[in-house]
């Protein structure tokens, strides 16, 4: 089997992320915070080193500002709807995925809140310049996805940062943590909402969020800290003011052992490693006629991930056939991400999607490349040309 | 760390708790974590107990690292006596 869906999540995992689980099922099992005894403790060190970890990673100097959730989602929406207030303007742009635009819309309906959502080029790629034209007196937040979840593209957050001015710039990191080398705080990036279960190699069930010191946000939840229980109102000390009700120890101890995986491994190996492999499958698939590919204008603004269509074959029907007929798993149609599509003009059909990360080997990329081909070219004889 | 006289330091979160404990291990230093005794605090369900010797080392420590502590207290034979911070 070839799996190739890491952008939705990633698999197989490294073998130290099962066992973390599993030892913590198994053998810690406690609540961290909820009590004093031995296995509590264990279990709120096992949670603080996840946490300690995932700030060395992101470049963030107070592991206290990681604030754990269920995935990415979560995370924007607790960003979107604790920070924007009546009336503001946001800036985003148009690869943005639902996570992102459907809070948006929410807020535009309960509170006035107004999005513009900046226009790409046909790759997904967003113009700096374009998003200064777009700020407005009133634009108290820009919304950037680092890297689109269709085309892999890559945003330009460092030119995009150098134009909003003192703006708040919240990141969805979705696609990119773990994969790229990101440093946070020298990218002056204010928020950021990262998933687990993706190039950071966690189990489902994990996300989280960075917040700059200094950014007033309300919290999503509110509940059970296991802190300044005597009070009514949430305790305001971090990371409790965000993280009511008991955390997903399993979930984040084995997120744990992916990121510190991947703080063995170096990010900058893996991204050599990801994108030698993304190389080799995408010339391929250059030259199998009837295939169309999307993906980024240089290798620095790409991903691990492309996207691509078959002439004459609808994209669920391609990904159909790579299950069944080649053990390839990917994923089809408009990735949680219309706009997206929209943009790069393969709506409403959507396109198939190879999602790469370092658990694929160059022999798999030259089978997804033979069996696309063997696609295409089964689809040139039932389409007749016109 | 039963036959020493002991030192407890109370902290707001649990996060600050683990943070000390990591930070005073990293130095070789002797601690231990324990449910924060119910006279003391309700803030934070643990707190860090170590030995009365160490305490000013493990304050610095702490204190370098910038964790937060809310307040010390001295284990004695009829329960725990406040060490303000001029007793430091």
């Amino acid at each position: 089997m070839i799996y190739l869906d890491n952008a939705a999540t990633s698999f197989p995992k490294p073998e130290c992320v099962p066992e973390a689980v599993l030892e913590f099922i198994t053998r810690i099992g406690g609540s961290a915070g909820r009590s004093g005894h031995r296995l509590s403790a264990e279990a709120a060190r096992s949670v603080f080193n996840t946490r300690e970890s995932v700030a060395e990673l992101l470049g963030v100097s107070s592991s206290r500002r990681i604030l754990f959730s269920a995935n990415a989602t979560e995370a924007l929406n607790l960003a979107l709807t604790g920070y924007l207030r009546p009336g503001d303007h946001v800036v985003t742009t148009m690869i943005e995925h639902n996570s992102i635009t459907r809070p948006l819309y929410y807020l535009e309906d309960k509170l006035g809140v107004k999005a513009t959502f900046v226009a790409t080029d046909n790759r997904g790629y967003v113009d700096p310049a374009a998003i200064k034209a777009a700020l407005t007196p009133k634009t108290r937040l820009v919304v950037i996805n680092h890297a689109s979840n269709v085309t892999g593209v890559i945003s330009p957050l460092v030119e995009i940062r150098s134009v909003i001015g003192d703006i708040p710039l919240l990141v969805d990191g979705a696609q990119t943590a773990g994969s790229l080398p990101i440093n946070l705080e020298e990218l002056g990036v204010d928020i950021f909402a990262f998933t687990g279960h993706k190039s950071l190699f966690g189990p489902q069930g994990v996300g989280g969020l960075y917040i700059r010191r200094g950014l007033s946000i309300k919290p999503l939840i509110h509940g059970g800290t296991g802190s300044g229980s005597e009070g009514v109102e949430q305790p305001e000390i971090l990371p409790d003011y965000y993280e009511s009700g008991t955390l997903n120890g399993p979930g984040l101890a084995g997120l744990g052992a992916g990121v510190r995986f991947l703080l063995e491994m170096g990010i900058d190996e893996v991204r050599n490693k990801e994108m030698t492999l993304f190389n080799r499958l995408r010339d391929q698939l250059y030259e199998i006629d009837g295939v169309t590919v999307y993906h980024a204008a240089t290798e620095a603004q790409q991903m691990p991930t492309l996207s691509f269509t078959i002439d004459g074959l609808m994209s669920s029907r391609i990904s159909h056939m790579l299950d069944r007929r080649y053990d390839i798993m990917t994923r089809p149609s408009l990735h949680c991400s219309p706009l997206t599509h929209k943009s790069i003009g393969t709506f409403p059909h959507g396109t198939v999607r190879y999602a790469i990360s370092i658990m694929n080997t160059a022999d798999e990329m030259d089978q997804t490349a033979a069996a696309t081909a063997e696609i295409a070219k089964e689809a040139q004889r039932e389409t007749p040309a016109s | 760390m039963n036959s020493m006289t002991h030192s407890v330091i109370i902290f707001s979160s649990l996060h600050d708790v683990m943070a000390a404990e990591k930070a005073v291990l990293s130095q070789d230093i002797l601690c231990e974590l324990i449910p924060t005794p119910g006279e003391l605090s309700s803030n934070c369900g643990m707190a860090l107990e170590v030995q009365e010797e160490d305490l000013l080392l493990v304050l610095d420590e702490i204190s370098a690292k910038e964790i937060c502590y809310l307040q010390v207290h001295q284990e004695t034979e009829s329960g725990y006596r406040p060490i303000h911070p001029e007793e430091l």
